[in-house]
């Protein structure tokens, strides 16, 4: 049996070189990298003395749009729209509107500014250009809210057609008025304004909806009941994304989603749990979601999201997923991959210590830009960060981090592709740790992490640049038999399944440091048949 | 963006060290009395206290004097026994002790068999019976500070060199409730004692009560655990049990408070009482489940009633405590079936444990009143010396005593109305160092010698020899004055009378001597603010600074009812109401001629907007920063504490105001008030051209505003409150709206008039004034609270959509209270200056409604519609709906409950600005009694029309002009 951790003797060398490493480090080898030595973080703080309707200047991002003339509108919680002129260079705020009910999404179309608040999808725009908007305008109010906190609305988001699409969440509690129908949806609502159909159910905190380069729809939603870790999901019309808070409402006109099972008895059927792969096999319009964000390991409230379309401006991944965490005061990292027509792939951490709780990520649009700005807020739900709210830009400093950029499921194993060349003498079979999991979707709240496997990695081969790794896993062993018993044998690789990857032998060929992060977390949701 | 203070606060001048007026009790020169001789100042105080003393309730006066000498009744002793306990009775009337200074102390001078009976007869039928008290030694501290803080030690101090204070004579002659109620008492202004109320609550009075009685003396062991008290009645009839009325079957001490005393399964109650501590300040959430009723105080407050029969439910509340000993008390009863009891708290949202986690204690301190009295008790009506042959005494005997003593001539008993039945011999055959102004008055019972036993002689008072040299002065005097009683000295004898230079100065005398002066603190903990922040202000001239009716509510209702200085310690007292009123009367006849005799005459400025709105200016942080210092309607200054000018008018007189704002130092030396006008130039020579007359009328103009006045510019919001305050543009604040929707947009404007408006049914919900909405609902934490009018005069719109399409015109208004079919939000704009016009339509026809407020006192409002897009529908606008319409001239009145919130004869007015429609005869058959007026140019022009109905209300038809638009402007005040 391989033991997955270093034994006792083991760790009296290690702390015996890394004593040896400390004090050579003193002499000549240059400090660990961080990951503000790749990736800078810098505020854009309000002017000294700017004040707001309460004194302070609660900068609750929930909205967060650029103008094109390198100046932003943030839109907070307190229903403020702060335009930020100069943001990246000596950033100037006036308040720009107020009184907007929580907006959590501003989107610059048609020469309006378009915004979902809690009751209606609206838009507004400064007509005589006095630098405050003054027409606000309802685009469609046909969803209903009754008086409850969580009654959030996100977005809107353009789909290709020109469709305004807004997540709702599901409320907690009751509310003061009368109960609220569509909750926890997602609506589409047409160019004009004038239709609004209900096209998603089972969404639970859909805190992040967001358009690809590539045209389609995805959302993140949060850990809870019926929704056992934070996920990213490919959004798409007449799906059930596991949620039965609004399901009565499937059966309403502007539903285009029907209730997910034919028995009608969601809620008794699934209370006690069933693991995640199992439940799709029932529920047809159940969308798996394309990524995973393991508890904890990659925060705890994904939140919003943005790809990286600069090319190559903001570092060496281009085309990927920047995703915020509300409670890391975090960004995590996804590299996509389409198999068989299903959406899976890697996430990776990317960067913490932002100031706090990340609520939407931004990148910049525009030939000068290559940066991603957050807005942050931390109101209501704790986050790592040391400050309540702000805004800041994340800006790639030029220098390329040893990290893995991207991992591609393959019949026997996973590709790695590498930012850089790798120490090839230094990879071995040992050198990587790799675990498999899955959840169990129930009523309450999260999952532990369910029939963990450990997986042996058979081989590991680096290409001749150095920049891929190709691993080949041989056999498992489920974990969860128990302390004494015997490992179980399992399928290599399992669909529906979490497969997480330590990589603590992959060196970088030039200057010997390790990954800037070791760890990653792939979503296999199909296995490639062929190579 | 904003001035900076610290220019102003740093002024030097402003830091002048404070001169206190040192206290000196003979005025600056001899007064004329009235008959022309010269009187010596300690002949004219000697007349102030025989007529203080009452003197003239026994000797007559002849008519020339007897008007001058009326005196003060003694206290009414009607129901004295719930007051004294027998041996503070006996005493009182065997041989007063001194409580306090300028006290009238009397006793009866009879002999210890005479005061039995006299006591016993006087007490009545209902009176205070033997107590003994656990007490708090928490209770006693909080008394101690009161009694330190809010001016006892003005009155109640002895010779220092002899214990200073008075209190130590209270021990044993009232019990801590009678006390605590006779300092209670006066909570209503009026009430019926003799001394002032400092309107104490409950809990205050009773603290105090203790620390006058126990006060050091009680060697305070605290012990760990609750006492506890274990009752066990038939019944409990489900209501809130009358402890004190139950029968305690066992007491004890608990450690926890549980049902573990509890000794079977129904009808039997528990109370628990002693102190918890406390280790860390801090929000402590109490949480008290009980089966059936439970309380519990803390404080001597009532924390969570949780009373009546109900199951094993749970109550909480949250207080923010300091940490510390705090008293609590906490009962239960359980009346039958099932039975629970627990108490847990939560310290800062952590973890919920039961209360017994923290330390509780009781005191093993126990207060007794009243001590054993050799004298004996009797009950009423009782015959004594029967047995040992001397004269029986009956009720009878004891009223003729009460008579022959004199004590009928100032007390009311319960036998009757104090009358003089005894006389004595006229003022003026008294003469000096005799009868009862002597040291030791011979005990003789004889009807014309008797006299009664006075404390003049008694050296604890510091004012015994003073008060003597003045009585036989006056007793001396030949040519007593005569004639009537002059202004100026009957302000004298009043001040006199009611202690008030105790405290305050008036043209140079008075005020607490340096002893004392420790003693006058300071209630702000920031900058020490000299004299202004410890002492009253001076009474000098008062009569000319106040307004008639601001000094009358001072005097009757002390600093709780009409207290401008909270940052002064002291406390001032209320005194009845006819004293106050005759003594505000005296004061304004003496220093208001004083006044302007000395000072240019000043006229009131007229009030008008525009010159309020540049006062607005001027106050602000724009202008001269008053907002630096001063409180603005309840909103804290930038800085300090100082008196609130949203009361200036109520309570200052202009003339004084106008010198006091361009010459304050020369007022009131040692002032942090800032001269802005230091040689006739302004700071702001843009507005009014610096001219000091116009812009000190702007100020009063915008202050004569009062409550609810538009706030001034600079203001901010106390950190961690969410009170928005619109100061220089509106504030927008989208909201769950309370008794509307979740679809809520309260509007808040600097002219600090607001509205609420309701997206999901259409319509103008609300229009207020004064403070505008708490945001904490919407933005504290997960908020999700609903947003309320926190000003006053929150006009209600009826329920509906202020358009409709009607069938005809007896068609009823649509009460629905979902938004209409076919109507839709369209959005709002606002105008450059923010004021919002709402925006909604129904098919075609598209409503736009502008609400514009406009500067000035109370509520008022623009309210303008523009309806375009209009069809062959008859629509129709309403204007108002109320239990009654009536109309003058282009005026319509509303009237009547539901109009204005908690106002049941609210009322409000409308006109149509440049339209003259005039009502058509009212439409009747509507249901319900309810009258419709349709306003048109045909309309009648009769006045006056009121007709009470269920629902009245003013429609106007909308019928669109040549353009095809219909617009109409509706001025709302209320």
């Amino acid at each position: 049996m391989v033991s997955l951790f270093p034994t006792p003797t083991v760790l009296v060398s290690l702390l015996a070189s890394s004593v040896l490493l400390t004090a050579a480090a003193q002499e000549d080898a240059p400090p660990e990298p961080t990951e503000a030595d790749y990736y800078e973080l810098v505020s854009i703080d309000p002017q000294a003395g700017l004040t707001s309707a309460l004194g302070d200047l609660a900068l609750e991002v929930g909205g967060l749009c650029f103008l094109g003339d390198g100046s932003l509108l943030a839109a907070t919680r307190r229903g403020e729209v702060w335009l930020v002129k100069d943001y990246a260079t000596t950033p100037s705020y006036t308040l720009w509107a107020d009184g907007l009910h929580e907006p959590l999404g501003l989107l610059p179309h048609n020469g309006w500014i378009y915004f979902a608040q809690r009751g209606e999808l609206s838009r507004m725009r400064d007509s005589d250009a006095d630098g405050r908007a003054d027409e606000f305008e309802v685009v469609n109010e046909a969803w209903s809210i009754s008086g409850n906190y969580h009654e959030y609305a996100f977005g809107p988001c353009l789909d290709g057609e020109g469709n305004f699409w807004v997540t709702l969440n599901r409320p907690f509690g009751s509310g003061a008025f009368e109960v609220a129908d569509f909750r926890g949806w997602a609506a589409k609502i047409t160019p004009d304004g004038k239709i609004c159909e209900m096209v998603a159910s089972g969404l639970r905190s859909p805190a992040g909806i967001g358009r690809s380069p590539w045209g389609e729809l995805f959302y993140t939603d949060n850990q809870g009941e019926w929704c056992p870790a934070n996920k990213l999901s490919l959004l798409q019309e007449g799906k059930f994304y596991g949620h039965p808070w609004g399901i009565e409402s499937s059966d309403l006109p502007m539903s285009k989603v029907p209730y997910p099972i034919p028995t009608r008895d969601f809620e008794e059927r699934f209370r006690a749990g069933e693991l995640i792969p199992r439940v799709t096999s029932e529920i047809k319009s159940l969308v798996l979601p394309a990524i995973w964000f393991p508890y904890n390991k990659l925060g705890r409230s994904a939140s919003g999201f943005d790809w990286d379309e600069s090319k190559g401006d903001f570092g060496p991944f281009a085309g990927q997923l920047f995703v915020g965490d509300q409670y890391e005061a975090s960004i995590n990292r996804v590299a996509l991959e389409q198999v068989e027509g299903i959406w899976q792939g890697a996430a990776f951490p990317f960067r913490h210590q932002l100031a706090s709780g990340v609520i939407r990520a931004r990148f910049e649009k525009g030939a000068e830009a290559n940066g991603l700005v957050v807005g942050m807020s931390d109101r209501g739900w704790t986050s790592v960060g040391s400050r309540r709210d702000g805004l800041q830009r994340i800006s790639w400093t030029g220098k390329v981090p040893f990290e893995i950029h991207s991992i591609e499921a393959r019949p026997d194993g996973f590709r790695l592709h590498l930012t850089k060349a790798c120490d090839a003498q230094l990879v071995t079979t040992e050198g990587f740790r790799m675990t498999s999991y899955t959840y169990e979707f129930h009523e309450a709240y999260g999952s532990d992490e369910m029939d963990n496997a450990r997986l042996e990695i058979q081989s590991a081969t680096v290409s001749k640049d150095g920049k891929t790794v190709d691993l080949v896993v041989g056999t498992a062993q489920l974990l969860d038999a128990g302390e004494d018993a015997e490992a179980l044998p399992a399928p290599a690789l399992r669909e529906g399944y979490v497969h997480e990857l330590h990589a603590d032998c992959l060196r970088d060929a030039s200057s010997g440091a390790a990954l800037l992060h070791g760890d990653s977390y792939y979503t296999l949701n199909r296995i490639p048949s062929v190579k | 963006m904003k001035r900076p203070l610290s220019r102003l606060l740093k002024s030097p001048s402003l830091y002048l060290a404070a001169v206190i007026v040192v206290a000196s009790c003979a005025p600056s020169e001899p007064e004329l009395a009235s008959v022309g001789a010269p009187v010596d100042a300690d002949v004219r105080a000697g007349e102030a206290l025989v007529a203080k003393y009452g003197c003239t309730n026994c000797h007559d006066a002849d008519a020339t004097r007897r008007e001058r000498l009326a005196g003060q009744a003694g206290p009414d002793l009607s129901r004295v026994g719930e007051r004294l306990t027998w041996p503070g009775l006996v005493t009182q009337i065997i041989e007063p002790r001194p409580r306090g200074n300028g006290e009238f102390l009397c006793g009866a001078n009879t002999s210890p068999e005479d005061a039995v009976v006299l006591a016993n007869w006087i007490r009545g039928e209902h009176y205070v019976d033997t107590e003994s008290v656990a007490v708090l030694p928490s209770e006693v501290e909080m008394g101690r500070v009161l009694f330190d803080s809010i001016g006892c030690v003005a009155c109640h101090r002895g010779d220092d060199s002899k214990g200073g204070l008075l209190v130590d004579s209270f021990e044993g002659d009232y019990t801590i409730d009678s006390l605590a109620r006779l300092l209670g008492a006066g909570r209503e202004p009026g009430g019926k004692t003799w001394h002032p109320s400092f309107g104490l609550d409950a809990s205050e009075a009773k603290s105090l009560a203790s620390f006058v009685l126990v006060g050091d003396r009680a060697g305070f062991e605290r012990s760990v655990g609750l006492r506890v008290e274990y009752y066990e009645p038939d019944s409990f009839d489900g209501g809130e049990p009358d402890w004190d009325r139950l029968e305690v079957v066992r007491s004890g001490v608990a450690v926890a408070i549980d049902l573990s005393l509890a000794e079977r399964e129904d009808s039997f109650g528990l109370r628990f009482s002693g102190e918890v501590f406390l280790e860390s300040p801090g929000s402590y959430e109490f949480y008290l489940t009980s089966d059936d009723g439970s309380t519990f105080d803390l404080d001597g407050r009532r924390v969570i009633d949780h009373g009546g029969l109900h199951g094993p439910d749970e109550k909480s509340a949250t207080l923010e405590l300091e940490a510390g000993f705090h008293p609590i008390e906490v009962t239960m009863f359980e009346q039958s079936g099932g039975e629970a009891l627990s108490l847990e708290f939560a310290l800062n949202g952590l973890e919920r444990l039961p209360l017994g986690d923290l330390g509780l204690f009781y005191s093993s301190a126990i207060y007794t009143a009243p001590a054993q009295l050799s004298m004996p008790r009797l009950k009423p009506g009782t015959v004594i010396g029967a047995d040992d042959g001397q004269q029986n005494t009956t009720d009878q005997d004891a009223k003729l005593m009460f008579e022959q003593y004199g004590c009928a001539n100032c007390h009311t008993a319960t036998a009757g109305e104090r009358q003089t039945l005894r006389a004595f011999r006229p003022i003026e055959e008294l003469a000096s160092n005799a009868g009862c102004l002597l040291a030791e008055v011979p005990h003789e019972l004889g009807a014309d010698t008797l006299v009664p036993r006075f404390a003049f002689h008694d050296q604890r008072r510091i004012t015994a020899d003073l008060e003597l040299k003045q009585l036989n002065a006056y007793m001396d005097f030949e040519s007593k004055p005569a004639g009537a009683l002059e202004e100026k000295l009957f302000v004298d004898r009043e001040l006199a009378r009611l202690n008030c230079l105790a405290c305050h100065t008036r043209d140079g005398a008075g005020g607490p001597p340096d002893s004392l002066e420790h003693k006058f603190g300071q209630a702000y903990d920031g900058d020490d603010l000299g004299a202004e922040g410890h002492l009253p202000p001076t009474l000098t001239g008062v009569g000319a600074k106040l307004t008639p009716e601001w000094l009358v509510k001072v005097i009757a209702e002390g600093s709780r009812g009409a207290g401008s200085r909270p940052y002064v310690q002291v406390q001032m007292p209320s005194f009845q109401v006819d004293v106050a009123a005759d003594l505000a009367r005296a004061l304004e006849a003496v220093d208001v001629p004083l006044w302007a005799a000395s000072h240019p005459s000043r006229e009131e400025p007229l009030f008008s907007e525009e010159i309020a709105s540049s006062g607005h200016v001027l106050v602000g942080t724009g202008g001269f920063a008053c907002i630096a210092c001063h409180l603005v309607d309840g909103k804290n200054s930038l800085g300090l504490p100082m008196i609130d000018l949203a009361s200036t008018t109520t309570r200052l007189r202009y003339p004084w105001f106008r010198e006091w704002l361009e010459h304050p130092t020369e007022m009131r030396k040692g002032t942090r008030m800032a001269s802005f006008w230091s040689e006739g130039t302004s700071a702001r020579a843009d507005i009014f051209e610096g001219d000091a007359d116009r812009q000190i009328q702007a100020i009063w103009s915008y202050l004569s505003l009062g409550v609810g006045l538009p706030l001034p510019a600079g203001l901010v919001t106390d950190p961690g409150a969410y009170d928005l305050l619109p100061l220089e543009e509106p504030i927008y604040h989208a909201c769950f709206l309370r008794d509307a929707s979740a679809r809520g947009m309260a509007v808040g404007f600097p002219e600090r008039k607001h509205l609420a408006f309701d997206f999901q049914h259409l319509r103008l919900h609300s229009l207020w004034y004064g403070d505008f909405v708490n945001a904490a609902a919407t933005w504290d934490g997960r908020a999700g609270g609903l947003i309320q009018p926190e000003g006053t005069g929150v006009l209600l719109l009826p329920e509906g959509l202020a358009v409709a399409r009607l069938e005809d015109q007896s068609t009823t208004w649509p009460q629905n209270k979902r938004r209409p079919d076919g109507w839709r939000l369209l959005g709002h704009k606002r105008s450059p200056e923010g004021i919002p016009t709402f925006r909604y339509a129904l098919g075609e026809t598209i409503v736009e409604e502008t609400l514009q407020p406009v500067f000035g006192a109370r509520g008022h409002f623009l309210r303008k519609f523009r309806i375009s897009g209009i069809g062959h529908d008859a629509l129709f606008l309403r204007l108002g709906s109320a239990k009654n319409i009536s109309f003058h001239e282009d005026t319509i009145r509303l009237q009547g409950t539901g109009i204005l919130q908690g106002e049941p004869d609210g009322e409000v007015t409308l006109r149509l600005v440049g339209r003259n429609l005039k009502p058509a005869p009212p439409v009747t058959d509507l249901g319900a009694g309810a009258t419709r007026f349709l306003l048109t140019e045909q309309g009648s022009t009769i006045e006056a029309q009121a007709i009470a109905g269920d629902l009245d209300e003013v429609l106007v038809p909308i019928l669109p002009n040549a353009q095809g638009v219909f617009e109409i402007e509706v001025d709302l005040q209320w």
